[in-house]
């Protein structure tokens, strides 16, 4: 039995088909929230950028034109309310960021080498990038989508992306030296 | 291996990560593997990527799943503003032994159908790499308090209400739980089915034009 694609699922949404807004949402919504989650550090505003989306997907699924995956289409809105959301609580985000700065801070690598591994290590580094490298880089890395996809759901051209994933590599590679992982790169 | 000074280095770097997730398109892909066969120093910027694209994974995978909340939130704008009468509204109806429907009862299918789509949805999760988990169990393995034989079917999208309805009549059959992502279980018959009795039920159901597709599920 092959499974109904996602335009196809999409088309039967346009036609009023809750069944197959419920298929689309098992197949996308955790990523879709793992996405969100990454962004917005805050499990309750990422659940609710989940339905958004889908309630998006209910109202509007005829804007949708199949020039890219549907997964494209939903992170593209996914990022938009996260954005969104960052924005109204700002002052809270940059609270938080800062907050995190000074626990990060507070072993020296040495330390910081002694109590975790080198996965975790760069995990924590991984999660101190700013929301612009962090999206680039879990959209490349986790949500496997092309320069084009990139460039289609952060919105700026694809020159653009090929840069800011060049810079949020470096970032991540200093953030990586200074808790004691150095590769040699760059 | 030499260095060969024609290889543009920068824009060869920019798409490794690219080339690492598999993301590239066949041209890019033969251009990086022609300059990764050139310069050593591509190649070691190749294995640091595959690690950042390693914990990146493992990151994301450890975030975990939203709760049925965000699923309640869906369907309650769905509800509020709905096209058409979806076919899942109508039958929600039919589940619970053909009792009248209420709005407690819509309400509960709706949360039943909400907490089985993130277990779903976690069961295709862990089918992917890198994957973990062994507590999520897929819609053929939920648990059922009926008796007779479990199958889970996903009706035509065509398929009408009152042309379900007797279908289901005319085989003993109530639908007791569902959806699960397009499919409702349905207990056929007041007693569990041989392998072989299974095989010729799910061949028969599959013949309906009403039906998509028809799965066994476990024995209640």
């Amino acid at each position: 039995m092959a499974a109904e694609s996602d335009n196809e699922l999409l088309a039967r949404v346009r036609a009023g088909d809750q069944l197959a807004l419920q298929t689309l949402y098992g197949r996308h919504h955790v990523k879709i929230y793992r996405f969100a989650l990454r962004l917005l550090r805050d499990e309750a505003a990422a659940e609710d950028v989940v339905s958004e989306v889908f309630i998006d997907v209910w109202r509007n699924a005829a804007q949708f034109e199949g020039r890219s995956e549907a997964s494209t289409w939903l992170l593209a809105m996914a990022r938009n309310k996260a954005y969104s959301a960052l924005r109204r609580h700002k002052e809270d985000s940059l609270d938080d960021d800062a907050a995190a700065e000074i626990a990060d801070d507070a072993d020296n690598p040495e330390i910081v080498m002694q109590k975790v591994s080198k996965g975790e290590r760069l995990r924590q580094c991984l999660s101190r990038l700013s929301p612009e490298h962090r999206e680039v880089i879990d959209l490349v890395y986790y949500h496997d989508k092309s320069v084009e996809d990139v460039a289609r759901i952060v919105g700026v051209p694809e020159g653009t992306v090929k840069t800011r994933m060049f810079h949020a590599r470096k970032r991540l590679a200093e953030l990586a030296k200074a808790a004691g992982v150095d590769r040699g790169w760059p | 291996m030499t260095t060969d000074p024609h290889v543009d280095v920068e824009a060869i770097e920019a798409l490794l990560p690219w080339y690492a997730a598999g993301t590239l398109d066949p041209d890019d892909v033969r251009r990086v593997e022609e300059a990764l066969a050139r310069r050593p120093e591509l190649q070691a910027s190749l294995r640091v990527i595959r690690e950042d694209r390693d914990e990146t994974i493992a990151l994301n995978e450890s975030l975990g799943a939203p709760g049925h909340r965000a699923w309640e939130k869906v369907m309650a704008a769905v509800e509020a503003e709905p096209r058409k009468p979806g076919l899942a509204a109508r039958l929600a109806a039919l589940v619970g032994f053909g009792a009248p429907p209420n709005p407690t009862r819509l309400a509960l299918v709706g949360a039943v159908a909400a907490l089985v789509i993130v277990a779903e949805s976690a069961a295709i999760v862990t089918m992917l790499p890198g994957a973990g988990g062994p507590n999520y169990r897929t819609a053929s393995e939920a648990p059922s308090a009926a008796a007779g034989a479990a199958v889970l079917v996903a009706f035509a999208p065509e398929a009408r209400l009152d042309q379900i309805s007797p279908w289901l009549q005319q085989r003993h059959a109530t639908i007791v739980d569902g959806p699960r992502g397009g499919f409702y279980r349905l207990r056929v018959g007041d007693k569990p089915l041989s392998k072989a009795e299974m095989s010729a039920l799910i061949a028969e159901l599959q013949t309906s034009p009403l039906v998509r597709a028809v799965l066994p599920a476990s024995a209640p």
